[in-house]
């Protein structure tokens, strides 16, 4: 099957899928008989019959289940989400709003993970069952064992209440205010217009939090690295290479790495869902306006259009990854697509 | 060498069976060992700490507001001038059973789910695996938020969305551990004999699947008391005055400056999910044949 092929397929199998996830969640936020007819009235005005039933009528909570569900699913076509009982924006406009933060946010830990993580896992591959080995298992098992609601307290606490060498929560000073829009991502866009305090203001913003969301990446990448580099360095033509006489750091770095690396694609998949879960505790931690602040937000008010809005995005994105990760893999590892 | 002392000693008379051999092998694991300590360490503490001269965790002393550690108070005291030493191991109480729950129900849900999905096969298994990856197209932690947050906010709750979106992982793991044993020759030699099917998959299926499973699961207790320590931190856990340890960071986080209302409990979740860590990487270590 050629690449194309496989790609079409896969896309088309997300149809089914997806249907089934909007379904799910539907079912998970009917389920409990909660009225959320207390979230969005006060309760003065939920002893006046008139706004109860325009209230109704506007969510079209008085339809049967089913029915609601269908409507869901029209609405959904028509990339509408409903309305936020908490913001009253429409849910798709909140969406558009935070993802850039969270997208901003990802790519700064996901950046971290690999500057730091690559490194170590070559290193203890090399110097595998030695002390370096054993410290670098410890410090990633530390990274995956620390909850991220709390290490990113403590680290705002040190450096920036403690140390004062970083800014403390959001992504930019507020004073400064956001830099003119492009993308959305306050890094690249204040240098795209050429704002450089805004460039250095947000990049620092951005620092602390990807570290803490980051760690759990980083033992990821470490890990696999590792493991990865264990079995290429056995391999004949790292024998090979050894045998004509090349130095041993062009061994590593040109022949093994570059073959070690594969495995690490797969990784991307893996590390998007510890990233989501992380940026749900991350961006709580330092007040980033992202998704999923969003969706704790939304949680703790029964927001039930934004619970599933947000919870929907989440699951499409994670699902187009797996699709591209997929791909290219394939891409790199033929073996993988003949099989 | 006489023949009679090779017999003795190469040949062993009664040959250990495979899992008492792995069990030795974890028991002379240093990181299993070392994580077995800490846990049990933990349990300990959270049993005796009723009997022992420890505060009560929910006795409040409004003139001893904020107190920094000292002497009479080890980890200071909180906004309401309760101990936060003893609203640290009074957590313990919490934390470390339902971690435990979680796993175990998810295991028990997911192996009765798969197992039956891979034995019985057609629709059923079809539905059944479409559900399940259903539920893992979500990052856990995002469907037990919504699961969570319609449930209502109590401990319980967060217990049973946290089971809803971990059984599947189990059930997908179990399935495919009984397709890969249905069709060994002790298991169709049995069909052959007449051994009838419900004792066929209790008998010789399901001893024979369960090692990965035990192996998935010591690896995911500290995931589990992670993720139910953060949900009460978002608030959808054990509610105030419970002495819960992400809840007491929840709380403590808007008293800043008072680190150590958020520093001890944090280091407790640490240290517990260490301990359970380091003990699944160790049996990991032991019962992964690829890895050993």
């Amino acid at each position: 099957m050629n690449l194309i092929q496989h790609l079409t397929r896969r896309l088309l199998l997300m149809i089914p899928m997806a249907i089934g996830i909007t379904l799910m969640l539907f079912v998970v936020t009917h389920i409990v008989p909660v009225n959320p007819l207390a979230v969005i009235l006060t309760e003065r005005s939920m002893d006046d019959p008139e706004a109860v039933k325009a209230a109704t009528q506007k969510w079209g909570l008085d339809k049967p289940l089913p029915e609601q569900y269908l409507i869901y699913l029209e609405n959904l076509f028509h990339g509408d989400l409903g309305t936020s009982f908490k913001t009253k924006n429409p849910v798709t406009s909140d969406l558009k709003t935070f993802l850039p933060a969270t997208i901003e946010l990802a790519i700064g830990s996901f950046i971290f993970a690999i500057l730091f993580g690559l490194p170590l896992g070559i290193i203890s591959a090399i110097k595998a069952d030695t002390f370096v080995d054993h410290f670098t298992r410890i410090f990633s098992l530390l990274g995956a064992s620390m909850p991220p609601f709390w290490s990113g307290l403590l680290i705002l606490f040190v450096f920036y209440y403690k140390l004062g060498w970083a800014p403390g929560t959001g992504r930019i000073n507020s004073r400064m205010g956001a830099p003119t829009s492009v993308t959305g991502l306050f890094v690249f866009d204040s240098l795209w217009t050429g704002n450089m305090p805004a460039f250095w203001d947000s990049l620092s913003h951005l620092v602390l939090p990807s570290i803490v969301l980051g760690w759990f990446t980083l033992a990821l990448v470490a890990r696999i690295t590792r493991s990865s580099m264990l079995d290429v360095l056995t391999q004949d033509y790292v024998r090979t290479a050894r045998a004509k006489g090349l130095a041993e750091r062009w061994v590593i770095l040109s022949h093994a790495l570059r073959n070690a690396l594969i495995p690490l694609v797969t990784l991307v998949g893996l590390a998007f869902a510890g990233l989501m879960s992380g940026a749900i505790m991350t961006e709580t931690i330092f007040s980033w306006p992202g998704i999923g602040r969003y969706a704790v937000e939304s949680a703790a008010n029964l927001d039930y259009p934004a619970i599933t809005g947000v919870t929907l995005l989440i699951a499409m994105i994670y699902m187009f990854v797996n699709i591209f990760v997929d791909a290219l893999y394939s891409i790199i590892d033929p073996r993988i697509r003949e099989g | 060498m006489d023949i009679a002392d090779l017999t003795k000693t190469d040949l062993p008379r009664k040959s250990m069976s495979v899992n008492r051999r792995r069990l030795l092998a974890l028991s002379h694991n240093p990181m299993a060992m070392l994580g077995l300590i800490i846990i049990l360490a933990w349990a300990v503490a959270a049993i005796i700490a009723p009997f022992t001269s420890l505060r009560d965790p929910l006795a409040q002393a409004i003139t001893d507001r904020l107190k920094m550690p000292s002497a009479s108070y080890w980890f200071g005291t909180d906004e309401l001038g309760r101990d936060v030493f003893s609203r640290v191991i009074y957590g313990a109480r919490i934390s470390l059973p339902i971690g435990f729950v979680v796993i175990i129900f998810a295991m028990i849900m997911g192996s009765i789910v798969g197992a039956s999905a891979g034995y019985i096969g057609g629709t059923y298994d079809l539905l059944i695996m479409r559900l399940v990856d259903i539920t893992l197209a979500f990052p856990s932690i995002v469907l037990a938020l919504a699961i969570a947050a319609v449930l209502g906010p109590s401990i319980t709750n967060a217990l049973i969305a946290m089971v809803l979106v971990w059984w599947p992982e189990y059930a997908r793991l179990m399935r495919s551990q009984v397709l890969s044993v249905k069709n060994n020759e002790y298991v169709l030699s049995a069909i052959t004999l007449g051994v009838p099917r419900s004792r066929i998959l209790l008998r010789h299926i399901l001893p024979n699947t369960f090692a990965p499973l035990l192996v998935k699961a010591s690896l995911d207790a500290g995931s589990a008391i992670l993720n139910i320590a953060a949900l009460s931190f978002i608030g959808l856990g054990a509610v105030p005055p419970t002495p819960e340890w992400g809840a007491m960071i929840s709380t403590g986080r808007y008293q800043f400056y008072s680190w150590w209302l958020t520093t001890f409990p944090g280091l407790a979740i640490l240290s517990v999910v260490l301990g359970y860590n380091f003990f699944g990487e160790g049996v990991r270590d032991t019962f992964d044949p690829r890895r050993s």
